[in-house]
């Protein structure tokens, strides 16, 4: 039965910490990060703190193998990429249910609350729980954000309230309460933020420097999340979560030389509300039922002369309807599980030509894992079917594919070995299909296929990972052009290998407790669309063959102090790889320090931090650039 | 005890940024100057937003054929975003400069004699066209703004003409613009008609959708517009006197010697989306042979060509060609269409030409 259930856990245990507190302790908590048969990547909040990590990009762009988009400053568009894959192929999840954009494909990691996360983790390849939607079977990556839970150690409510300040005009301030109530516990978090975002750059111009403020590139936003949790004996356990977002930010363009005309702003809305249950029917049967509404909303609007009426606006609706279902069955040593979901999508646009699109998507997933001591092999197949339906113009054909995946494991108290093959592929999204003039609904999915082999070594002391992958990507939605007409085609090819490797350590001198984690990552991308043209066997842009992280954090009694580095080598910004086109390699430091005050039984935390302490003038988007030095203070008190 | 972590710290942290920052590369400090024999001056306009626009120049009589990046040589910065148009009047060259915002007169050498900056309700320029001491800008405020070559700081006047007006050209003492229309509401489908001597809007001649490219030649006008529907691009021949339009054949460019209209014709089938086929080809008006002979550059009869240019003194022929990715080729033709060279330009899509001797 233990091990049966072992699989069940989810990447992240909070929310299976009812149904399986027998084996939460022992084996998630110790081993999170390790002993997965596909590659892992967590951050804590306590890590995040102890870091000085300023959002959630920043806290993925610590991960290997990993490529953050950002495009600077707080409202800056952040999206991740695993392994070359494009953003598009990594799925989103929040609180368990996986997230979604149909618009633009990717999501936004920027517009999460670093604050209120307990734990962030990515995976590559296949979640390694059994008991999830098929939505989450069906990516070739998963980064799962789950929110803080409340602790109820010490009495019946407990609540927070944190205040960061810093550099740019940037102000965040964000108060939790929970109360618990027999089985059940109700939280609600409220959280605003503003930033001027009006930092300083300068950027090489020949022989002479481009220097200027950021304009236009401030952002408000506020959040709100209500939780309702339940959970009675190890049956049954319930997460109800309403949540609403509203931000306002301007869009500051990238830096365009002798002329900064920076007026386009843009408005979001997201509401969503969504329920994860999970019903332990028999001591070898766990269901889990995920339902959810989601409603965003956003405007963009652009003031120019060459616009009638001197404005652009566009405003576009996507809603959502989303239910999943899930089945665990266990015959040890076999378990099998089975998910089905449904999930129901609209687009509505003022856009010109926009035929207010809807898709239908049927998505099932059959994992089938057998444990032989210690052996573990998974299977799994994927099937999905999406249909659309537009109010005129031509919409795609039906989609019918089956993708299949397999993972093997072998591991004792040490080591363990891994390996992973999947094919998963992403539909395209509505922009690509139906953008004016840029869309074509002729376009096939992108098709991505992964290898992985890889260890770990663990004592507790030492950790050491290494991964090697082959992935490629086939049938890649580019725009291409045609003459003087640029529209969205199934055009490249792509072959990407690498490897990521890590290490970390933890000991004590006298009383100080020292952290030291590094990891580099290789990553070779090329595409090979074309052997007749000039870009064949390019390094795709925005991908470094070289990247590495290290960080250091000392603890000591109430203290603790860290320095991270980030380090990136040169890439490419355009496709043909030439000088002119090189963003030339950064490297960033910051350092944090922190203090705990214990005041009654409440605890306060205070954190100073210095990010990009050298200043670097960098940008990882060519003439986006990224913020110069700047302090952060952060204020956390827990009740 | 505090202070010896932070260094062990430090050290770390260092030692395992160091490894992947290389080293600089070396600057080359070359700059040749200039020669003043007979020039054409290239511009590329780079890819948008990436500040790539730069400026070559390139000599047809002399040895030393080529040199890149002119621009960036006199001036010590770059021209920046997306070079819209290039023209030489007087000795001096013009260009318009559009996400930059900006037209600046330059020198021989390509350094900036004098330079303006549009503001927000003039718009961002376009097309050029020069007459009796006035270079014309079109811009993206609706308007044509005229300068005076011996000062341009400062506009001489501005006519409104219509949404994204486009080329712009001149015929006796009359301008034309192609209206295009803002494409996020509607096309336009005029021709807007400017009377230089008061400098204002005379008439609107209705065309075809989309109007992007005007010549005059003789009495008649030519230009291009989109099929909206097919996006393919036609050329129409315009009588100014019973203002109508005729369709008379396809094409994506055009060029004059001041005798014929010469032009580019570009087919796309689209059948195969997206394995497209574009048949490139030249042709001259009233004649049915190829006036560029193609046997030695098989590769432009599937080109997309930037730029297609007829040199006013000797009629060769120039014609630039785009990947929008890769630095742009240029090809060049004597008058009488036979294949003398071809040359990679500095920077990605070659879109204009101009002479100076």
């Amino acid at each position: 039965m233990a091990s049966a259930l072992l699989w069940a856990v989810p990447l992240f245990a909070q929310s299976d910490s009812i149904i399986h507190r027998d084996v939460e302790a022992v084996d998630v908590e110790a081993h999170r990060q390790k002993r997965q048969a596909v590659p892992m990547q967590t951050m804590s909040a306590v890590e995040i703190q102890q870091l000085g990590v300023q959002n959630l990009a920043d806290a993925v762009r610590r991960f290997s193998g990993t490529n953050v988009k950002d495009y600077g400053g707080v409202g800056g568009l952040k999206t991740v990429s695993v392994r070359g894959l494009g953003a598009a192929h990594t799925a989103v999840s929040y609180d368990g249910v996986v997230v979604s954009d149909c618009q633009a494909g990717h999501i936004d990691i920027g517009r999460f609350d670093i604050g209120s996360i307990e734990t962030i983790a990515l995976t590559i390849g296949q979640p390694d729980g059994l008991l999830q939607s098929a939505s989450a079977f069906a990516q070739a990556a998963m980064l799962s954000i789950s929110t803080r839970k409340p602790n109820f150690a010490k009495r019946q409510t407990d609540a927070s309230v944190r205040l960061k300040g810093g550099s740019f005009g940037y102000f965040d301030t964000q108060v939790e309460a929970a109360r618990k109530v027999r089985h059940s516990t109700l939280s609600g978090t409220a959280q605003f933020m503003r930033s001027d975002g009006d930092y300083r750059y300068t950027i090489p111009n020949v022989d002479t420097t481009e220097t200027g403020r950021r304009d236009n590139s401030d952002i408000r936003s506020a959040r709100a999340e209500i939780n309702l949790t339940t959970a009675d004996s190890s049956r049954f356990q319930n997460h109800l979560k309403a949540y609403g977002f509203y931000s306002e930010r301007g869009l500051p363009g990238s830096v365009i030389f002798y002329y900064q005309q920076a007026n386009e702003r843009l408005a979001d809305k997201n509401f969503f509300v969504q329920n994860d249950c999970r019903l332990r029917l028999r001591d070898n049967l766990i269901f889990r039922i995920q339902a959810k509404y989601n409603y965003s909303w956003n405007r963009y609007e652009d003031t120019n002369v060459k616009y009638a009426n001197g404005r652009r606006v566009d405003l576009n609706t996507q809603h959502e309807g989303y239910l999943s279902m899930a089945g665990l069955w266990s015959w040890r040593p076999i378990d099998v599980s089975l998910a089905g979901d449904v999930i129901y999508n609209t687009l509505e646009s003022n856009m010109m030509g926009n035929p207010q699109p809807r898709r239908l998507t049927i998505i099932s997933a059959l994992n089938v894992r057998a444990a032989l001591q210690r052996f573990v092999a998974t299977a799994t197949l994927v099937a999905r079917h999406a249909s659309e339906k537009v109010e005129f113009g031509s919409r795609p054909d039906d989609l019918k594919r089956l993708t299949p995946a397999l993972s093997l494991k072998w591991s004792n108290n040490r080591v363990t070995i891994r390996a992973m093959a999947k094919k998963t592929y992403r539909v395209p999204t509505f922009n690509e299909l139906y953008y004016t003039t840029l869309g074509t609904t002729r376009l096939k999915p992108e098709e991505a296929r992964e290898l992985n082999v890889g260890f770990d070594f663990g004592t507790g002391k030492f950790d050491f990972s290494a991964d090697f992958y082959a992935n490629d990507v086939d049938n890649k939605i580019v725009a291409i052009p045609t003459l003087y007409i640029w529209k969205m085609a199934n055009y490249g090819k792509v072959k990407i290998w690498g490897a990521d490797v890590a290490a970390g350590t933890e000991f004590d001198i006298a009383e100080v407790r020292l952290k030291l984690t590094a990891n580099y990552s290789y990553q070779k991308a090329i595409d090979v669309t074309d052997s007749n043209s000039k870009l064949y066997k390019s390094q795709i842009p925005y991908t470094p063959l070289h990247s590495g992280k290290a960080a250091a954090v000392a603890t000591f009694g109430k203290y603790s102090l860290s320095a991270t580095s980030i380090v990136s080598g040169k890439r490419y910004f355009l496709e043909y790889n030439i000088p002119e086109n090189e963003i030339e390699p950064y490297t960033e430091f910051s350092a944090t320090a922190t203090r705990r005050f214990d005041i009654g039984g409440s605890q306060l935390t205070a954190s100073l931090s210095c990010l990009n302490i050298t200043d670097n003038q960098y940008s990882v988007i060519k003439y986006y650039p990224m913020p110069g030095r700047q302090f952060q203070l952060q204020l956390n008190f827990f009740l | 005890m505090k202070k010896q972590f932070i260094k062990i710290l430090s050290l770390c942290v260092l030692g395992a940024a160091t490894i992947f920052v290389s080293c600089d590369k070396d600057e080359d400090d070359e700059k040749p100057e200039v020669k003043t024999e007979k020039r054409v001056y290239i511009l590329n306009e780079g890819s948008w937003g990436a500040n790539n626009s730069t400026l070559d120049v390139y000599y047809p009589d002399g040895e030393n054929t080529y040199q890149s990046k002119i621009f960036a040589s006199a001036n010590g910065q770059g021209l920046g975003d997306t070079g819209q148009d290039l023209l030489t009047y007087g000795n001096r060259i013009y260009v318009s400069v559009w996400g930059s915002n900006y037209l600046a007169k330059l020198d021989q050498k390509g350094k900036i004699v004098e330079k303006y900056e549009f503001s927000a309700e003039e718009g961002q320029p376009r097309q050029l066209a020069a007459k009796d001491g006035f270079i014309y800008v079109s811009t993206y405020g609706s308007k044509v703004i005229k300068f005076d070559t011996a000062a341009i700081v400062a506009p001489k006047g501005s006519v409104e003409v219509g949404p994204h007006p486009e080329e712009i050209c001149i015929s006796g003492n009359t301008l034309y613009a192609a209206i295009a229309g803002d494409y996020t509401v509607a096309y336009d489908s005029t021709l807007a008609v400017v009377d230089l001597a008061t400098f204002s809007l005379k008439d609107k001649i209705v065309v075809g959708l989309d109007p992007t490219n005007v010549v005059a030649l003789g009495d008649n006008l030519y230009v291009i517009h989109y099929d909206t529907a097919t996006w393919a691009q036609e050329i129409l021949e315009v009588n100014t006197t019973a203002k109508n339009s005729t369709v008379f054949d396809g094409g994506v460019k055009m060029a004059t010697d001041g005798e014929s209209l010469y032009y580019v014709k570009s087919y796309t089938d689209y059948s195969d989306y997206p394995n497209t086929k574009t048949v490139t080809s030249f042709a001259k008006k009233d004649s049915n042979a190829s006036p560029l002979d193609l046997t030695a550059t098989p590769e432009l009869s599937s080109a997309t060509v930037y730029l297609f240019v007829i040199d006013p003194e000797n009629g060769d022929f120039y014609v630039g060609t785009t990947d929008y990715v890769t630095n742009g080729v240029i090809y060049r033709f004597d008058k009488d269409g036979k294949f003398i060279t071809k040359f990679e330009t500095s920077g990605i899509s070659p879109n204009s030409a101009a002479f100076l001797k």
